[in-house]
């Protein structure tokens, strides 16, 4: 899978050999079969498994894994690529990126992808390890139908691949998603955006007292994945906690909750960057201005912010360790908080069927993710209350014939 | 004991420190929420608990302490970023910046103006939509001239002639040269190299500014940097000094041992960069400036997002005892991990 730098995307060079439009089944076999490889290459790989978002993407390019979710597509014999997918890949999330390529690979896209402009390593780990295994014979066509590209976000001729491309998916801010809406596309080109979201933690605190020692160590290693792992900054990584239940039992579970949870960041070694901490006091001084007077901070570690503010502005934002805590006595008011741009709920110890009639109530909310702490990044085709897969495939319409004794009436 | 510059802090600026932080809670409302938000109400008994304000609040908050009709001067630096810090003056704090700016030069060289000979082109300072921290700190330091000229021409090429022009109208005395530490080399002293040209401009001192990042990045030292302006020009003294647009006036100027020393009225400590915690002299860490001028906005405290450490100021032999700083560079841009892309230029 061959890098274009801008220059050479400038050139125009590489295009005779990019077979624009080319596309293939859905979850074809020989994209499959590539997957699975790629996925045992990745785990077999001493310096790929260091890091925890590759590992993730290694696990959900198991051929065994691939099944199960082609299985959830009755109709997937009806399904096939669009042609060639355009990704605008997050600029600040390092795997993203892949997870996106694959969603494209298995609707049955050639795909170019806009890498981040940042160099991760673990993205150079990837590209290195797929230009191997796509070297084979059997996956010649996987080589030489997707690239990746290195230009500026609001370069022309990004602005022109987009303009030939048969899908778009953009991942980033607000301002992002509207530039790329506004390019000319074709007119039956497949658009998916994923702009800027907000999520939440919802849990029970006598459950969460219930837990024996090694269970609270449990739901604190959860829960910094979904947080402290990307510095909070993901749209999935909750920002604000939901705390339910009785205010004594509420009070004795967020002592026992922050200290774990520090102890956690003591246990991973938890470094936030310098310019990021230094973010996160510029973010505080926006809360302070919002509210127009000082926040009630209570910072259990200097890594964790606790702000007492029942009532903020959905606005806001809230990362590198910054969440607000809002007690419940229940689950019921739970929708008045609610953001304007709740994307996931992460849940302990409550029943999600009962979230899910609490938000899934006709009102304006827009939480599209129910799932347990520890579950926010999961990679899924799912995404944003859009199925990927869906979108960036044709489905063709099969109308059975009337039965038999039907046609008579 | 800890060795830490705070200790060697004089409590009289302390004190100064101390009277500022109530000032600025009062007069300005935000950086009284920010500071009652996340400092309290203490009074800080060491530089170490003077709340801090980092440097790239300018950039994103109106921060002034004096009503809108008291606003002499909006000082601007353009940064690297993109986003502007803007720095609100009255006349009083811009007074007293100039009064500490001539404290410092005056204490480093003489009271005296001297010819000036800036290394930069004209329309650096004349055309109006080129204002930068350039333009602040050649307008600045010229406080110190007596006749001013501009070495390069507009296309920022050596004007050979007008030079040595300039050298020949001032013979026998002594010529003040300023410019920006990348200019002086990029546009000055390799461009003399390159034309083999060799000035006589031995009776005169070179003060230069601004960053040796882009230095840094052609592993050039200070050292050679100096060989370098002497050998071209045959200036033998060649001093760096450290400063920002946010603490206008109150620069560190490197003394005649080369090490750049806190003014009076000003001190200096390093954070860790991973958790703000203060550490002893000779650890290398986040810079927070102190200084006891800012009236019209609160600058007093700032944690920059430049690397460097201290040394005691008593440990060097030119006998100001100001807190040495060190400058390593800048901060390296971060990582930032998420979906947005505020980060992202």
């Amino acid at each position: 899978m061959p890098i274009i730098l801008s220059d050479e995307l400038a050139a125009d060079a590489w295009l005779d050999t990019f077979d624009f439009s080319s596309r293939r089944a859905f979850f074809d076999e020989t994209t499959v079969a590539f997957l699975q490889e790629l996925s045992q290459a990745l785990l077999k790989d001493a310096a790929a498994r260091q890091y925890p978002d590759l590992a993730t993407f290694a696990y959900f390019c198991r051929r065994a894994n691939l099944r199960t979710l082609a299985q959830r597509y009755t109709d997937a014999q009806q399904r096939s690529g669009w042609g060639t997918v355009v990704h605008i890949a997050p600029s600040n999330i390092p795997i993203n990126f892949a997870f996106s390529l694959v969603m494209g690979l298995l609707a049955g896209n050639s795909n170019i992808v806009r890498m981040p402009s940042r160099p991760f390593a673990q993205n150079a780990l990837f590209v290195d390890i797929f230009d191997r295994i796509a070297r084979a014979p059997e996956f010649r066509a996987i080589a030489s139908g997707n690239v990746l590209i290195n230009t500026a976000r609001d370069s022309d001729r990004l602005a022109a691949l987009i303009a030939r491309a048969d899908g778009l998916v953009v991942w980033g801010g607000d301002g992002t998603v509207a530039g790329f809406r506004a390019l000319p596309k074709k007119p039956r080109c497949a658009e998916v955006y994923f702009p800027d979201r907000r999520s939440s933690a919802v849990i029970d605190a006598a459950a969460y007292l219930a837990l024996p020692q090694d269970g609270r160590k449990r739901v604190a290693h959860d829960f910094y994945n979904d947080t402290f792992l990307v510095d909070q900054n993901a749209c999935s990584s909750p920002s604000i906690v939901f705390w339910l239940g009785e205010a004594v039992a509420v009070s004795a579970a967020k002592d026992g909750f922050w200290t774990a949870l520090d102890e956690e960041l003591t246990r991973r070694d938890y470094r936030l960057d310098p310019t990021a901490r230094t973010d996160k006091h510029l973010d505080l001084m926006a809360i302070t201005r919002t509210l127009g007077r000082p926040a009630r901070l209570k910072p259990h570690s200097p890594d964790i912010w606790c702000l007492e503010e029942s009532a903020l502005p959905g606005n806001l934002d809230l990362r590198f360790g910054q969440f607000v805590e809002i007690d419940l006595p229940s689950l019921d008011g739970i929708e008045a908080h609610l953001r304007l741009q709740e994307q996931t709920l992460t849940y302990f110890g409550v029943d999600p069927h009962e979230l899910l009639r609490c938000v899934n109530d006709g009102t304006g909310n827009t939480v599209d993710r129910i799932v347990p702490i520890g579950r926010a990044l999961d990679i899924n085709p799912m995404w944003d209350g859009k199925d990927i897969l869906a979108i960036l495939s044709r489905r063709i319409d099969l109308v059975e014939p009337p039965r038999r004794g039907a046609a008579s009436m | 004991m800890t060795d830490t510059a705070s200790d060697g802090g004089s409590v009289d600026l302390l004190c100064d420190l101390n009277r500022l932080t109530v000032h600025h809670k009062a007069a300005c409302r935000l950086y009284g929420y920010y500071i009652d938000t996340l400092f309290g109400d203490r009074e800080a008994t060491s530089l170490a608990e003077v709340p801090y304000l980092p440097v790239r609040a300018f950039k994103t908050f109106e921060l002034k302490s004096i009503a809108d009709a008291d606003v002499f001067k909006i000082m601007t630096s353009s940064g690297t970023t993109g986003a502007v810090s803007r720095i609100y003056l009255d006349k009083e704090t811009s007074k007293l910046q100039s009064q500490k700016l001539i404290e410092v030069f005056s204490n480093a060289f003489s009271r005296s103006r001297f010819p000036m000979l800036v290394i930069d082109g004209q329309g650096t300072v004349t055309d109006r939509r080129q204002f930068s921290a350039r333009t602040a700190a050649i307008n600045g330091f010229s406080l110190f001239s007596r006749g001013r000229e501009f070495a390069l021409n507009d296309l920022f090429a050596v004007d050979v002639e007008r030079v040595q022009a300039f050298v020949e109208a001032n013979r026998g005395q002594r010529i003040f040269i300023f410019g920006f530490t990348f200019v002086v080399w990029q546009n000055f002293v390799a461009q003399l190299k390159r034309m083999n040209v060799r000035l006589d401009l031995s009776n005169s001192f070179l003060l230069h500014g601004g960053g040796w990042k882009k230095l840094a990045d052609q592993n050039i030292s200070n050292e050679r940097f100096k060989a370098e302006v002497q050998e071209w020009t045959g200036c033998k003294d060649v001093r760096n000094y450290y400063g920002m647009v946010e603490q206008t006036g109150t620069i560190f100027m490197e003394c005649e041992h080369g090490n750049l020393h806190a003014a009076v009225g000003s001190d200096v400590i390093i954070r860790d960069p991973a958790t703000f915690a203060v550490l002893p002299h000779g650890a290398e860490g986040l810079i927070q400036v102190f200084s006891n001028i800012q009236k019209s906005y609160p600058g007093h405290s700032l944690l920059t997002e430049d690397v460097g450490h201290t040394l005691d100021g008593e440990s060097c032999a030119c006998g100001r005892k100001g807190t040495i700083v060190k400058i390593a560079g800048r901060l390296k841009k971060a990582e930032i991990r998420g979906c947005s892309d505020a980060y992202n230029s």
